[in-house]
This record gives C-alpha cells, sequence and structure tokens, in this order.
C-alpha cells in the first residue's frame, strides 16, 4: 500500500529546489519515482523522531542526508560511555553534554540548510500530543513502552502516520502505521511486555540496520515512492540474516483506534 | 500431531531456547496450545507467556504462516506446521 501524504492540488505549495539542493541531491533525484517533485516533497516535509539513539540517530542522520526539511528531535538526558556503542550522532568528547544539542550540531555538520527543532524531554503523556503536532511524520525509536504508548495515542488522534521501529539483541522489527487503515501499537499489544527491562542487548549495527530501514520507510511516505509497510510487520534477525515481512492485523476492540475511521 | 514453536526476541531468552515442539490435537485451541508450551518451559517462559490466572497474556503475538493471529482463532494445523511466540520489541 502507498501512503501519499500530500495530493497532487498541494504541489504548487512545495518549496523550489535552487542549485544548491540540486548539487547535492542530484544522485538520489536519479531514482526512479523522486526527482524534482520527490525533492521537494522531502524538503516540504517535517519529521519527528522520538530519541537520537541508535535508531533514532541513525534515522535523523538518514532523513538530514536525504534532504527532509525539518526534522524535530525529542530526547532527554545527557550522553553517557554507555550511549557511545551505537549512538552514532553522540560524540566521546560530548559525554555530558545534551544529547539533542549534541545531535543538532551532528546533523546541520552534514546538513547545514536542516531546520533542527530539539526537544530536551522524552515523549510522555504530557507532551506527545504537542510533539506530534509540529510534524507531518512521527518516528518512534523509544527504549520504553510508555514513550510508544503514548506517541500511538497521539499519532491515532492527529491521524498521522507513524514508522514504528525498534531493536532487541540482533533482532530488529518495523512496520507503519497509518491511523484507520492499520493496526495501531495498541492493537498488537495493549500492554507492555512483562518481560521488558529498560536495559537491552544491544549492536550498534543492529540499531543502524533498523534505523536506515525505518528512514527509508520515511522517504517512502513522503514521496509516495513504493510500498510502505503499512499493514506488514518487517522482523530481522541479524544473528541469522533472516528477514520476515509479516502481516498484521487491526484489533477490532483495541481502545486507542476502535472509533478511528 | 507434532507443531513447531519458535520463539522470538524477549520470549526466546527467556525459554532459553529457539523454539520446541509440541504434540496438539486438531480440536486444541491456540491458547491451549501455548499453554502447553508455557507448563513445559521455564519458569520465566511461563511467566511470560502467561498471567496469575494461567491465560495467555495480551502482549504476547502470536505468527503462523507470516500472519498475526489472535489467541481466539480457529487454525488449520496439520503435523510440522511453526507458530512463532514473540512480543514487541522497544530497544533503539
Amino acid at each position: 500500500m502507498s501512503e501519499r501524504i500530500r495530493r497532487d492540488d498541494e504541489l504548487d505549495e512545495l518549496p523550489a529546489l535552487d542549485e544548491w539542493d540540486r548539487s547535492i541531491y542530484e544522485w538520489q533525484m536519479w531514482a526512479e519515482g523522486i526527482g524534482e517533485l520527490g525533492q521537494r516533497k522531502l524538503k516540504a516535509a517535517s519529521v519527528l523522531v522520538s530519541r537520537v539513539g541508535g535508531v533514532g540517530g541513525t534515522v535523523a542522520y538518514q532523513l538530514a542526508a536525504a534532504g527532509v526539511g525539518k526534522i524535530i528531535l525529542a530526547h532527554a538526558g545527557q550522553i553517557r560511555h554507555s550511549d557511545l556503542n551505537r549512538q552514532l550522532l553522540m560524540t566521546y568528547e560530548g559525554i555530558g553534554q545534551s544529547r539533542v544539542e549534541v545531535a543538532r550540531t551532528r546533523l546541520l555538520a552534514l546538513n547545514p540548510r536542516l531546520d533542527v527543532e530539539i526537544h530536551a524531554e522524552n515523549v510522555n503523556e504530557s507532551n506527545a500530543e504537542k510533539l506530534v503536532h509540529k510534524a507531518t511524520i512521527v518516528v518512534d525509536c523509544a527504549p520504553l513502552f510508555s514513550e510508544r504508548f503514548a506517541m500511538n495515542r497521539a499519532i491515532v488522534n492527529q491521524r498521522k502516520p507513524m514508522v514504528e521501529c525498534a531493536m532487541y539483541e540482533y533482532e530488529g522489527s518495523l512496520t507503519t502505521i497509518v491511523p484507520g487503515k492499520t493496526p495501531c501499537l495498541a492493537c498488537l499489544s495493549p500492554v507492555a511486555p512483562t518481560a521488558w527491562r529498560r536495559e537491552f542487548p544491544v549492536f550498534g549495527a543492529v540499531s543502524g540496520t533498523v534505523g536506515c530501514l525505518a528512514a527509508m520507510e520515511v522517504i517512502k511516505l513522503i514521496t509516495g515512492v513504493g510500498e510502505s509497510l503499512a499493514g506488514c510487520m518487517l522482523t530481522m534477525d541479524l544473528s541469522t540474516m533472516a528477514f520476515s515481512r509479516r502481516k498484521i492485523v487491526k484489533n477490532q476492540n483495541c481502545k486507542v483506534c476502535k472509533d478511528c475511521a | 500431531m507434532l507443531i513447531h514453536i519458535k520463539f522470538e526476541s524477549q520470549v526466546r531468552r527467556l525459554a532459553g531456547c529457539e523454539g520446541t515442539s509440541v504434540d496438539v490435537l486438531a480440536s486444541d485451541s491456540l491458547e491451549q496450545i501455548v499453554c502447553e508450551v508455557a507448563k513445559a518451559g521455564t519458569e520465566s517462559l511461563r511467566s511470560a507467556l502467561l498471567d496469575e490466572q494461567e491465560s495467555l497474556r495480551s502482549s504476547i503475538l502470536i505468527f503462523f504462516d507470516c500472519e498475526l493471529v489472535s489467541k481466539e482463532q480457529k487454525l488449520v494445523l496439520q503435523d510440522g506446521s511453526e507458530l512463532t511466540l514473540t512480543t514487541l520489541i522497544s530497544g533503539g
């Protein structure tokens, strides 16, 4: 299923590309279905990335590279030593500094035209609606289910698509939630798994793989290219390189999205 | 008939193995099958799969033939069929 976030009658409102844009994005504009129009859609887009850790940092970096116009980052706290095996937007010199401040500096070093809005807070029930309101697409990379469920409720309320991505040890999973059309996160699991622990086994290469796939999913949603993971969950086990695309279905009794047409 | 159970993510870690096999009847419900798996497994696997009333937890995802299925669903299982038991994951 292809999900276009803008209708054709909105195309006139897209920002134009200049020579600077063309000099940087020329090679990706050669990709089938992108061209000048696709690049303008990327330039017009605003994406909220919840957490800029191993997954979210990679998502943000790839979207910055692709020319997404605005990225909103939400992540509390300061860089710690234990972040550095996977959080590629962070730096050793930045240990002790604000994660989102360092992330913004790294993103602007790659793409100085990027509009980066930072929030030194994690998503929660009280700020999720406000943060989601700022974006056209949301990417959920949080380590806590409470954050994921808060974000899920907000995107369902505001009918905004969300790329839901996660990893654990050598495994990763990815799906795209389109409220009213696909299962929401609560359809899949109304409560957090009992065994989930805040600290989890993680390699940066696994987080980065999931982050790159999530970024590609966002690019497809924005440009309308290809086939998204709406209604499907991509799971992967990088210890065996086994990938599986699984069909997921709405829970008709879901307390979050059952009234979402 | 013998069906195979594959564990993924934290369920695999709690089970301490990649999977198991279980002998079931064609009339067994999905919940009955998972209960059998839980009771034959480690205590941590059991508590991850079943709640205090010995019912399947709502956080457990069951996949059959690459499709998410609900515990109420009646599946046509055959000898050698495989079910995958897992949960959502949340790491970044």
